[in-house]
């Protein structure tokens, strides 16, 4: 059984309680362990280091601890673990954002009231909102890690910032920044778990039996999700096929 | 010396007081506001490049420069300026000519549609009418179209909630499709497009023709409002690129300039509550010795924006306001929506609830 070390931003929490409350031997028998990096707020800010010399990435503006990774510093019981980032996906920042009040991918357009979107301006603020999260994992890669991306779970439908929203929108562009991410990743030869199918409802949306048991909290999944989310990480870390990756069509 | 009119003139009124014994920069009281503009007037402009100074200016000095098709707010400021957000008070691309301005005007107040037409390119799909404004232009015609309605909307809501709009002559060359009947902003097959010399056709427009579009889309405007707005019209100094004239290139831009100069003085002296600014005569008039001019003896450098700018502010009558350094940091004119409470607090907190000490 291959070591895990996963790290990243806070939907790190799912995934830890999702361990703690497992029987599933795949992962209680596996050694695991978690890095937390902070609030995926980081990436929005230089938040990393390439030191070229000694092939290492170092956080400096994590919340949790500033980590450096190097196939040395990641190694557990001597061998080198399958290193499961959490951040890339991180849609929140541009799907939750309040311009989609008063701008709306043109496809969506319904009325004069409506400022549409070109595919390449939305796409462009995916890219900006990701670039360096995705150069982050780009660079662990580069630092001779083996890199594995977890995708983030998409939005609650409950979730209060959707109050006199429309829900196509959102939806719209939870797939849109997947797809567009997910597509800069594979160019660069990164793989990613991908959310569980049973997780996503039929309009693409993150089903309620998976939200956080803080109700304050709409925007983290629970340890039902986490353990899913692990098994898929688990199951592709041994060579296995990735259960997640074929059915998640809702992306 | 008997009595004679000159005797009580202003001294802006003699070229040796006004200009011949003046350094160029203490030429001043060229242009003096004929109605009140404050930092409080909605501001629309739009015209030929040179317009754009006007309204990076404005927004130097915290003037309510309309923008009615702002760049979400999460965009940066570099890719907005990448997608042309921000130049004009709508992203209609340059109007160089005064026909143009008709025509836009007549597809955003409903008396024409705008032509379902779109050039496609190695699978990418431009705007004939305007070409550049999506850089490697669109993903579909109906992408094309539909952004090109979102632009005519914000070019309504411009025209008809503006307080002044600031309108910039840059051309009297135009090109016509010769089936539809409409205005090209610039020759098709330049920026994008194939030349069709059986459909594109080429028109000088003279004074008469000018005069009228522009009187045209003046009257259009107001009636549609009911009131106002106040209008402002400057020309453009920026020589052709090219002429398809016959002239000299030269010659035809001052042709073609002269011909703008004359049709914004005479609207200015005919229409009520229209000035005219000379912006053309402050880059171009020879006490002014090329000097605000780059090399290439066309594009006009940031020392002459700033000092077409700071004439314009010392019109209205505040002297603080020539001196942008000195005036409060821009704000946006748009209301800006509020970003929704993001999730860093929860995002702390889960984390602390996972791998705090309190787990």
């Amino acid at each position: 059984m291959r070591s895990l070390l996963v790290t990243g931003d806070s939907h790190l929490g799912s995934l830890m309680r999702g361990l703690r409350e497992s029987t599933d031997p795949a992962l209680t028998a596996r050694r695991i362990e978690f890095w937390p990096l902070g609030s995926a707020r980081m990436t929005q800010g230089d938040f990393f280091q390439v030191d070229p010399h000694d092939c290492s990435v170092s956080t400096v503006a994590g919340a949790c601890g500033d980590r450096r990774f190097s196939p040395e510093s990641v190694e557990l019981d001597g061998e080198l673990p399958l290193l499961a980032v959490s951040l890339p996906l991180h849609s929140a920042r541009v799907v939750r954002n309040a311009i989609w009040k008063t701008h709306v991918p043109w496809s969506l357009i319904e009325g004069e009231h409506e400022t549409p979107l070109s595919d390449q301006a939305v796409d462009a603020l995916i890219e900006a909102d990701s670039c360096r999260a995705v150069d982050f994992v780009v660079q662990l890669k580069k630092a001779g890690l083996s890199v594995v991306v977890l995708e983030a779970p998409r939005f609650f439908e409950n979730a209060t910032f959707l109050s006199n929203k429309r829900l196509d929108i959102h939806t719209h562009l939870e797939a849109r920044y997947r797809q567009c991410v997910i597509a800069r990743l594979e160019k660069a030869g990164l793989a990613v778990i991908r959310q569980p199918s049973e997780t996503i409802t039929e309009r693409g949306t993150t089903d309620p039996a998976f939200d956080h048991d803080d109700p304050e909290d709409q925007h983290h999944a629970n340890a039902r999700y986490g353990e899913l989310m692990l098994a898929a990480l688990a199951a592709y870390a041994d060579g296995g096929e990735d259960p997640a990756a074929q059915s998640s069509s809702a992306a | 010396m008997s009595e004679n009119p000159y005797l009580s003139l202003d001294e802006t009124a003699f070229w040796a007081p006004a200009v011949a014994r003046r350094d160029m920069f203490e030429i001043e009281g060229l242009w003096k506001s004929p109605f009140s503009i404050t930092a409080r007037t909605k501001i629309a402009t739009f015209g030929s490049c040179f317009a754009q100074h006007f309204s990076r200016a404005l927004l130097a000095r915290n003037f309510a420069w309309l923008n009615a098709e702002p760049a979400p707010a999460l965009m940066s400021p570099e890719l907005a300026k990448k997608l042309n957000y921000g130049v004009f008070s709508a992203r209609t691309g340059n109007i160089y000519t005064a026909s143009l301005l008709r025509q836009w005007t007549e597809w955003a107040l409903g008396v024409k549609p705008s032509p379902p037409i779109c050039w496609e390119m190695e699978g990418r799909f431009h705007d004939p009418f305007r070409p550049a404004i999506e850089p490697g232009g669109f993903g579909s015609e109906q992408e094309m179209l539909a952004l090109r309605a979102g632009s005519i909307a914000a070019f309504r809501k411009a025209l008809l909630t503006c307080d002044l709009f600031v309108f910039t002559l840059g051309l009297t060359e135009s090109w016509w499709d010769a089936e539809g009947g409409f205005e090209y902003p610039m020759c098709p097959g330049t920026v994008a497009g194939t030349f069709d010399p059986q459909r594109h056709v080429f028109v000088n427009q003279d004074y008469a023709a000018i005069r009228q579009a522009l009187g045209e889309t003046i009257r259009m405007i107001r009636k549609a409002r009911g009131t106002g707005p106040r209008v402002l019209l400057t020309v453009s100094p920026v020589p052709l690129t090219a002429t398809n004239s016959g002239e000299h290139v030269l010659v035809a831009t001052m042709g073609s300039k002269s011909i703008l100069r004359a049709v914004a003085g005479d609207i200015a002296r005919r229409i009520p509550a229209v000035s005219y600014f000379p912006s053309y005569e402050i880059i171009v008039s020879h006490p002014f010795r090329a000097r605000f001019f780059e090399q290439n003896l066309r594009g006009v450098r940031q020392e002459g924006v700033e000092h077409v700018m700071a004439n314009f502010f010392a019109g209205l009558g505040d002297g603080t306001l020539a001196n942008p350094s000195a005036m409060p940091a821009p704000e946006r004119t748009e209301a800006v929506p509020e970003t929704d409470p993001d999730d860093d607090p929860v995002c702390e907190e889960e984390l602390l609830k996972a791998f705090g000490p309190a787990r």
